[in-house]
């Protein structure tokens, strides 16, 4: 025997916990310390059945925490101070007396702080607290439904048991519709509360400019810049153009917003399509597989120099698609455009101009040049590191020097300037490069600390060649060979292979993607139009024959009987007729006749009852009898 | 909650709201189907009381039975004008019985039913009721209404039946008579039958109460309703005392005798006295 109202407190609990914990590092530490305690003497009140908090402080506490929180409410601070309050009544109503409507109160507010969570955080730990706590509060509403029926009632086992197999039936029904509801629930373009939602995650991006020798130190992160959905490529073929910088100042690679125009053609080679999930981001360059042909599923521009770029910012988690050819060629549209990318700084340090001058002096053709100022890298012995290096106003002449150290940006930049001195047009480009490839998943994850700047050097024939440098150190193959491998299956591997289904399935789920899904359901309905019906039908004839046939009897068998049926009639008739309210009464036969006061329905009353009640068979000419009788007040009616 | 929901979803595109608020419709759509399944394929067996009295409260057995083959059902209720019944679990295939008070307001026939029931079952937001088919027509005894036995009215009804034969077993020697071959061998008189040669027998008086037979006409009361009252009572008081009890009525009289049926007999016959 297991009394209800015991089983009932401890959902409540559970419900409270689970519906917190997705929010409870977002919380104030006050909020945080006052629902640890509500939890526990909550938990302590109820076993003594002694409650400290009584209805007069609990309603005063209420309206104390709600001013002190509506206070706090700006535009840009809604979600916070909402889901403290909510916390805090959360916590009131643990630690003070529990009828079946505080309970009631109790669910709804996790279920709220559920919702508040979402403005908080999309992680994919909601969908296991929202599964819980739809387990949680509806098994917990069907026992309060018992407990209001009869607060004392305890079941046997065996009643417990009838109960949870029952009971479970609504979290499985409700959490499987809630996949089918999901997917065609309304959804709008624009959304007008957006101010509400989660703020980017990711705050990194690219940067609109290059500065080697501004940091001592290169800070990687393993934050998550993109997961590209793709067959696995070659690693050399893992460079994610997003920005391309084509002007310097100074030490400083910057972006003109108006280039030359590039053209874009698509070779022979191997074409690939990439489903790109991109996180939040402060800028809207669109990272693409080299060379990019279409871009779609997000509204954005395309550069004169090829570059794309969102036309709304990236707010949230976002998906494009990008088909890319790898044998596809970027030339520059109108040859007079070539001095745009031989631009030099004003000043150029003498050492960096008279080594260029010597080791390009016998090279005639752009190959010859870059060729020479590759060899030149090698025989510098320059090592690529991240860390340990001094920040200085020269860098390109100390890199190349003295300190013979950098990153990415130390080669790249070092190496577009000695092209341009030598009169070769280059640009710097900012991207990915490499990426985990997640076989669970079918996925590239690639990371923050994956980002990249490279070379694009015009050469002979007009032609963008990819160059980069930072593989002419000593250590460039080590530093940049682990890039583009694929992933070892771990837990991290697993845990992102399901975050990533999770953006895929549920955060970036919208109006696109429903269009998308009716496209592919409508193109279901064309398959079915193409189905031979008659075929169909053939086959399908003599089982839905028999199915029919079955349900027929079935039906004849259970349909009610004559006398059933004339009874209800009867009813019918005279509730209208004499206005008696056949709902709310248990009025019998005869007592209904007798209400009414007409000499007929007794008639009716008494033929009925000698034949029904007193187990006598049911007749023909009893039926004709009473279909008689029934007709006579029909028509009586009609004549008043 | 659900349209609060509903609306913020909407209008901030959060997909994670767009889930929740899903699985509140869900949950909604689900709670409904399961409440209208838990009232379905019910069947009532209705037990009369053995003896019920017009005017005073009875306990009315209601047996809710469960004709689903899987699907247990759950905290229906059954109301009547008097009181109502929770049945918490009835499972599937059984059923479940439970005593409910009734008042009926008049003697005769009674029809109960049909039933209403309902239930708040699975969420304890709204009550689902519908109306079990099936009635059950019990017999109502009149209202029993105290009535003197010695009074001088109580005299006269119980007087009635005075000069009754009451022989019996035990008591003293009333009478001697011809022995017929049926009387007990114990009941010969020896002696006497010596002196008449032929077997002479003794008839004894009962030990036990003066039978009566009530006789309706002459039962004081202001109405007919009042006369089958105390009628009733008498009859129920007599035989409690194991006196034995007749009725005489217009056109039927009931001899004398003890025992249950015939004391049901009996009531039943005043409770359709003079009924169509």
């Amino acid at each position: 025997m297991i009394s209800i109202e015991r089983v009932l407190q401890a959902l409540v609990y559970l419900a409270a916990l689970m519906s917190v914990t997705p929010l409870f590092l977002f919380l104030d530490p006050f909020t945080q310390v006052v629902f640890c305690l509500a939890l526990g003497i909550g938990i302590i009140c109820d076993r003594r059945r002694h409650y400290w908090m009584k209805p007069l402080p609990a309603t005063l506490l209420t309206i104390i925490f709600f001013f002190v929180y509506l206070i706090q409410i700006s535009k840009e601070n809604v979600s916070l101070p909402v889901v403290n309050l909510l916390v805090l009544l959360l916590s009131i109503r643990l630690v003070s007396e529990k009828q079946g409507r505080h309970i009631l109160q109790i669910f709804v507010l996790t279920t709220f702080g559920l919702a508040g969570s979402t403005l908080l955080s999309l992680s994919s730990f909601f969908f296991i607290s929202l599964v819980t706590l739809v387990l949680l509060v509806t098994c917990g509403l069907v026992l309060l439904s018992f407990y209001g029926a009869e607060p004392g009632l305890i079941l046997s086992r065996r009643q417990w048991r009838l109960l949870m197999s029952t009971g479970l039936l609504l979290p499985t029904g409700s959490l499987m519709l809630m996949l089918v509801l999901f997917l065609i629930l309304p959804r709008t373009q624009y959304p007008l509360w957006n101010f509400l939602n989660t703020p980017a995650r990711s705050s990194i991006g690219f940067s609109e400019q290059v500065r080697p020798g501004s940091f001592a130190e290169l800070s990687e992160t393993k934050q998550i810049a993109l997961r590209v959905e793709m067959e696995e490529v070659a690693p050399a073929n893992l460079y994610w153009r997003g920005i391309v910088l084509n002007r310097i100042d100074g030490t400083i690679w910057r972006r003109d917003s108006n280039p030359p125009a590039d053209r874009v053609t698509s070779g022979k080679g191997e074409h690939h399509r990439q489903e790109i999930f991109i996180e939040a981001k402060m800028d809207r360059f669109l990272p693409v597989l080299e060379v990019p042909t279409q871009v779609q599923g997000l509204s954005n521009r395309q550069n004169a120099d090829t570059v794309y770029t969102a036309r709304r910012a990236l707010r949230k988690q976002t998906h494009y698609s990008v088909l890319s050819s790898f044998g596809g060629m970027r030339s520059l549209l109108n040859e007079n455009d070539q001095t745009f990318y031989l631009q030099l700084p004003s000043e150029v340090s003498p050492r960096v101009s008279a080594v260029v001058a010597e080791i390009t002096s016998n090279s005639t053709s752009t190959a010859d040049k870059v060729s020479a100022i590759e060899r030149f890298f090698f025989s510098q012995n320059l090592i690529y590191t991240s860390t340990g290096l001094t920040p200085t106003h020269t860098p390109v002449e100390t890199f190349l020097f003295e300190s013979k150290q950098g990153y990415c940006e130390y080669f790249a930049s070092s190496f577009a300037l000695l092209l341009r001195l030598s009169g070769v047009p280059a640009r710097l480009v900012g991207g990915y490069m490499g990426g985990d490839y997640n076989e669970l998943g079918g996925y590239y994850l690639v990371s923050e600390d994956l980002a990249h700047v490279w070379v694009e050097a015009l050469d002979d024939n007009g032609r963008w060649q990819k160059i980069d440098p930072s593989r002419y150190a000593v250590n460039g193959e080590t530093a940049l060979g682990s890039r583009g491998v694929r992933g070892a299956f771990s837990l991290r591997v697993f845990l992102d292979t399901l975050d990533y289904y999770w953006t895929r399935m549920v955060i970036s789920y919208d109006l696109s993607s429903q269009f998308q899904l009716l496209k592919k359901v409508g193109s279901r309905f064309e398959l079915i139009r193409k189905i031979d019906i008659n075929a169909v039908w053939k086959t399908l004839l003599l089982p839905v024959l028999l199915a029919l046939t079955i349900w027929g009897v079935a039906w004849f068998r259970k349909r009610p009987k004559r006398e059933e049926r004339l009874l209800k009639d009867f009813q019918r008739l005279i509730g209208k007729k004499y206005n008696i309210d056949l709902t709310s009464n248990m009025t019998g036969l005869f007592d209904l006749a007798r209400r009414t006061n007409a000499p007929l329905c007794q008639d009716f009353a008494d033929h009925y009852g000698r034949v029904v009640y007193h187990d006598r068979s049911f007749t023909h000419e009893d039926y004709k009898a009473l279909t008689a009788i029934l007709q006579e007040i029909r028509s009586q009616r009609a004549g008043k | 909650m659900t349209l609060l929901l509903g609306f913020s979803a909407v209008n901030t595109g959060n997909n994670l709201l767009y889930l929740l608020v899903s699985a509140l419709l869900g949950f909604m759509a689900i709670s409904g189907l399961l409440g209208q399944q838990n009232l379905k394929n019910l069947a009532l067996e209705i037990i009369p009381p053995e003896e019920a009295y017009a005017g005073h409260a009875t306990l009315i057995r209601m047996k809710l039975l469960n004709q689903r083959r899987w699907l247990p059902a759950f905290l229906l209720r059954l109301e009547l004008p008097d009181g109502s019944a929770l049945y918490p679990v009835v499972e599937p295939g059984g059923g479940l019985s439970r005593p409910l008070p009734i008042t009926p307001y008049r003697r005769g026939y009674q029809v109960v039913g049909p039933v209403w029931v309902g239930s708040h079952f699975p969420i304890n937001f709204f009550i689902r009721s519908r109306r079990l088919p099936g009635q059950l027509e019990f017999l109502v005894l009149p209202a029993p209404q105290p009535c003197p036995l010695n009074g001088s009215d109580g005299e006269e009804v119980v007087g009635a039946a005075r000069d009754l034969p009451h022989l019996g077993a035990t008591g003293d020697l009333q009478s001697i008579s011809d022995y017929h071959g049926t009387e007990p061998l114990k009941d010969i008189h020896w002696k006497l039958s010596a002196r008449h040669e032929e077997l002479k027998v003794k008839r004894l008086s009962s030990q036990g109460q003066q039978p009566v037979v009530l006789d309706l006409d002459r039962v004081p009361g202001t109405n007919l309703e009042e006369r089958l009252g105390r009628c009733c009572y008498l009859i129920n008081r007599l035989m409690r005392n194991q006196q034995p009890v007749g009725l005489r009525l217009r056109t039927l009289e009931i001899a004398p005798a003890l025992g249950r049926p015939h004391r049901l007999r009996m009531l039943r016959e005043l409770a359709l006295y003079d009924q169509h």
